[in-house]
């Protein structure tokens, strides 16, 4: 035995404090207070177990998710339908034929027949048509309106 | 085996004053050690089963949380140490006839550098063997076992050095 391991030996010989005894309680009641939930805890039925896990919750509201976007989508297309204007392709193909109205259609059938024909049907719609009502476009180098005009030039 | 029980009151038994005595090289008072054994404890006792060492995992705890408890209260140890005396409380139990012998060892043990301490205390008071140490302490062998002896050495010379009159 060395110098070492005889200096050790004389360590060893003196005996550390011992814990106390609260804190050897303080253990044991952590202790317990750890292991208490799970001896205390129900086990969860096999419904509850259902409702806690996520994988069986997703397994459920899919469907039902996917039903009402159906359903929702659904009701939007037919309101959709409801509210979209009828079509009226009729109308105007009645109105391209209709030879009381001026139409490329019914000029050339004019025009097939005799020209005379033709100027007829003009002279009609030109008297169905209503007047030209020009307007006049004023153009203003002034700011100023007629009447403060003439006044100016009258000073002057 | 000792090691081997599932008893924690044998486990604290066992190396209860080693844990409280390795806690007190990072705390000024018993009660502060004793609240670092029993977190690493409870910490050790729900993990114990998943470690390859119990005994080394057990010290490796009350260093863990000695450590922690040391950073959160370093600013207050450092005002407290400046306005009041070391404590008196001792780290040993011991006889009147070893009183004097026993404050030099402890006065020595206050001294050496926390490295070596921890190791002198795991070695001689806990019972562990330098791989074990070593995996307490996450370290090597050799490692280990060097401080061991730097720690005996210097620890002898500050004996000598008190007892010189």
């Amino acid at each position: 035995m060395n110098e070492h391991d005889q200096f050790a030996a004389d360590l060893a010989a003196l005996r550390p404090l011992p814990p106390s005894r609260e804190l050897a309680e303080r253990i044991a009641a952590e202790l317990a207070e750890l292991a208490k939930p799970v001896d205390t805890v129900e086990p969860l039925s096999l419904s509850q177990r259902r409702s806690h896990d996520p994988l069986w919750l997703a397994a459920l509201c899919a469907p039902v998710a996917i039903c009402l976007i159906y359903f929702l989508l659904r009701g939007v297309g037919e309101r959709q339908q409801i509210n979209m204007p009828e079509s009226n392709t009729e109308a105007p193909i009645a109105a391209a034929f209709d030879e009381s109205l001026p139409s490329l259609w019914s000029y050339r059938r004019a025009a097939d027949k005799s020209l005379d024909q033709l100027d007829a049907l003009l002279d009609k719609h030109a008297t169905h048509s209503p007047e030209p009502k020009p307007q006049r476009a004023g153009a203003y180098a002034f700011a100023l309106s007629d009447s403060e005009l003439e006044s100016l030039f009258g000073e002057l | 085996m000792l090691d081997c029980t599932d008893d924690w009151s044998v486990w604290l038994d066992r190396h209860g004053p080693a844990l409280v005595l390795l806690a007190r090289q990072w705390t000024t008072c018993r009660a502060d050690a004793e609240d670092i054994v029993q977190e690493a404890f409870v910490r050790f006792w729900r993990s114990r089963e998943r470690v390859e060492d119990p005994a080394a995992y057990l010290f490796a705890c009350v260093k863990h949380c000695a450590l922690d408890s040391h950073r959160g209260r370093a600013r207050q140890l450092r005002r407290e140490q400046a306005t009041a005396r070391p404590e008196a409380e001792p780290l040993f139990a011991g006889s009147l006839e070893q009183d004097e012998r026993r404050t030099a060892i402890e006065s020595a043990l206050r001294e050496l550098p926390a490295s070596q301490a921890e190791v002198l205390v795991m070695k001689v008071w806990g019972g562990l063997s330098f791989p074990q140490i070593a995996a307490a302490l996450d370290t090597s062998a050799n490692t280990a076992a060097s401080r061991y002896r730097y720690a005996l050495a210097r620890l002898r010379e500050q004996l000598a050095e008190e007892s010189i009159p």
